[in-house]
């Protein structure tokens, strides 16, 4: 039995392992601050037009949406409607464009995490995309129908992944900036490695833009995180060094598959100023777990928790 | 089969003559009044040993005639003749002869009607000799697409019906002499008008097409800017519709949807009605925007000020983004990168540019 376990364990450990989680300094593809939208698809050059509408719906006198359906849509569209639209490209039909519908195949870890199969129909692994009614928010009074144009701006953004400036909640104040710099930037061929959480250098953002549908779960007030500890509510943007209930020790140590964390100020993961956010634990579109979590080690919740905490 | 390479006719002095004394003998376009003489295109008895001047080199009749309508060839073979060398070439690559732009770009060849020049492609706008259906229509020729189906061949001087001018004082016969159909074209519930040359010392907001001057110039883009004498309509867009019906229509039809509470959530781009800057709970065009740019398609005012963003009156139709003959773009498309020089403009719009480009003129999503 123990040797089963050892093997087990041993499969763990032999999980594809990221360089530069294990502790090398890449070199950043761009500068810090402003994350690498000039080179994101659907934004300045790359937003092309006729990638997603259609003029006169017709090509030598053939219906120019991807359904095959005959008929106009609106905002001229080549869907029915937008997130069908993002989809059409999105599930996995063209292996160089990254798949947000689950099973995913172009790479074993998707920053993102993937969209339950089945629109519209509810599901507790991650976001409901596309649901026939509107959904409350956790830790919101707020409800939404998620779609994907609810989080990325359809026509690009400064943000990270063309994120809203603006999201949909009510909770954020003005324009909230997501930055996040890549090691390679994206080619339109080399999504493998380009959309995978070894490629990123998160450094700020993410907590305040999930803030804004989920407002109770960010923030230093007495609704949310708390201002201080004992926390009400897990803290984000709280660096893991130095932090009395965290092992900065052990995070700093051989961990494999280490959790994403924000590193603001340099650009080494594991060092001083690593600090956890949303992404650390959880997938933004969804996960093979419940709530969309991130099982470090592929069995366990508690793995993600230990690499901080090491209770 | 016909080739696109250009034919050097032995007598170009002579067309140049014609061309010359026509210029100064009618207003506006050839092939109408003046201009229209019946031998160049008809001949009384299917031969032509030699020309009315008694040239022997400058007869010409088809080898397959005799044609109907007393022709004397067939209908595109027989208008190339003129419009695929020297100054007015329509077809493929240009003349070197050529001292006139060409606005509406260039013309090819259906496969297997002709062979076309080097970059001109049958997909790259309207192609002479095609037998398809238009797309976004029922119209098709089953003699394959002639220059006819758009242009009257014998002219439409006085048949243009302008809006009520009231600059016109005399009445009927000004309009023999001073408005035209633009370009000789088929009109449908009105034509396409204009003023020939600068004959009113300058734009005519009645008309359909402010034609700046009538030089050797005056087919070229800098020459031609478009009035709007109605804002709930086009008359090119009335005019392309022709054919291209599903491309054409007011706010709310059901071809093109859209409405007019915020002319917005269309099916269909609109050609009509819709200005620059109309979307203001969308922001999906913007003056300003229209103002920053340096090279700019062409688009049509009420007002005939056509650059800046103070005039709410500026509204896209089928030729800001098409070559109505077609060039070495998709579509007869015109990539114009708004941040180009107006000088740098071509028959396919700026060197580099792609479609994304031509819409970036309007949007403000993207550059």
């Amino acid at each position: 039995m123990s040797a089963l376990l050892l093997a087990a364990l041993m499969a763990v450990l032999a999980a594809p392992q990221d360089p530069f989680r294990a502790g090398r300094a890449p070199r950043r593809a761009g500068g810090a601050g402003e994350g690498r939208a000039t080179e994101q698809a659907h934004h300045g050059e790359r937003l092309v037009c006729s990638d997603c509408h259609t003029v006169h719906n017709s090509r030598g006198g053939q219906p120019m949406r991807f359904d095959g359906v005959s008929m106009p849509a609106p905002v001229l569209l080549r869907e029915a409607n937008p997130t069908q639209l993002c989809l059409a490209c999105h599930s996995g039909s063209y292996p160089l464009i990254p798949d947000v519908l689950g099973p995913v195949s172009y790479t074993a870890d998707p920053a993102g995490g993937w969209f339950a199969q089945g629109l519209g129909l509810p599901n507790a692994h991650g976001h409901d995309l596309s649901p026939p009614s509107a959904l409350a928010a956790p830790g919101s009074t707020e409800s939404f129908t998620i779609e994907c144009a609810s989080c990325h701006d359809v026509h690009g953004s400064s943000n990270y992944r063309n994120l809203l400036l603006d999201p949909p909640g009510s909770a954020d104040d003005g324009d909230v900036r997501v930055v996040v710099d890549q090691i390679i930037a994206p080619n339109g061929a080399n999504a493998a490695q380009v959309y995978t959480p070894a490629n990123l250098l998160d450094r700020s953002g993410m907590g305040e833009f999930c803030n804004s549908c989920h407002d109770n779960f960010h923030g230093r007030s007495a609704s949310e995180e708390g201002a201080q500890r004992p926390w009400l509510r897990h803290p984000q943007e709280v660096a893991i060094a130095g932090a009395p209930h965290a092992d900065f020790g052990h995070w700093s140590g051989p961990i494999v598959n280490r959790v994403r964390v924000e590193t603001p100020t340099d650009d080494l993961v594991p060092s001083v100023d690593d600090r956890v956010s949303c992404l650390s634990c959880h997938k933004a579109h969804g996960s093979s777990r419940p709530d969309s979590l991130i099982y470090a080690d592929g069995l366990r919740r508690r793995s993600t928790c230990q690499q901080c905490h090491d209770q | 089969m016909l080739s696109a390479t250009k034919i050097l006719l032995g007598s170009i002095p002579a067309m140049a003559l014609i061309m010359g004394v026509s210029a100064v003998s009618t207003t506006g376009d050839y092939h109408h009044g003046a201009s229209l003489k019946c031998s160049q295109c008809h001949t009384m008895h299917y031969s032509a040993t030699h020309s009315y001047s008694g040239s022997p080199s400058s007869g010409y009749v088809g080898t397959t005639g005799p044609y109907t309508y007393l022709l004397q060839g067939e209908i595109n073979e027989l208008c190339l003749r003129c419009h695929n060398s020297g100054g007015k070439d329509v077809l493929g690559l240009g003349s070197t002869l050529q001292t006139n732009g060409r606005l509406a770009g260039a013309l090819n060849w259906a496969d297997g009607e002709g062979t076309n020049d080097p970059g001109y492609e049958h997909w790259m706008g309207h192609s002479l000799g095609s037998t398809d259906t238009a797309p976004g229509g029922t119209f098709s020729n089953p003699d394959g697409l002639s220059c006819t189906d758009c242009h009257h061949q014998h002219g439409y001087q006085g048949y243009g019906s302008p809006l009520v001018d009231p600059v016109v004082t005399g009445g009927i016969a000004d309009y023999w002499t001073k408005y035209g159909t633009y370009r000789n074209l088929i009109g449908n519930v009105r034509q396409i008008t204009y003023v020939a040359g600068n004959l009113e010392g300058g734009n005519n907001l009645f008309v359909d097409v402010y034609e700046v001057d009538d030089d050797v110039d005056h087919y070229s883009w800098n020459n031609v800017d478009y009035n709007e004498p109605a804002n709930t309509e086009s008359a090119y867009a009335d005019f392309c519709g022709m054919c291209h019906s599903d491309f054409h229509g007011g706010i709310g039809d059901t071809n093109t949807g859209g409405n007019t509470a915020n002319n917005h959530e269309f099916l269909r781009h609109p050609t009509q009605e819709v200005n620059i800057g109309g979307q203001p709970s969308h922001g999906h065009t913007s003056l300003g925007k229209w103002d920053t740019n340096l090279a700019r398609v062409k688009v049509m005012s009420e007002t005939g000020d056509w650059t800046t963003a103070g005039n709410a009156t500026l509204t896209p139709s089928c030729f800001s983004c098409h070559r109505s003959h077609g060039n070495m773009n998709p579509y007869g498309l015109i990539y114009m990168d708004r941040f180009a020089a107006t000088a740098d403009i071509t028959e396919e719009g700026i060197v580099g540019a792609a479609s994304y480009n031509t819409c970036s003129n309007c949007h403000v999503q993207g550059l």
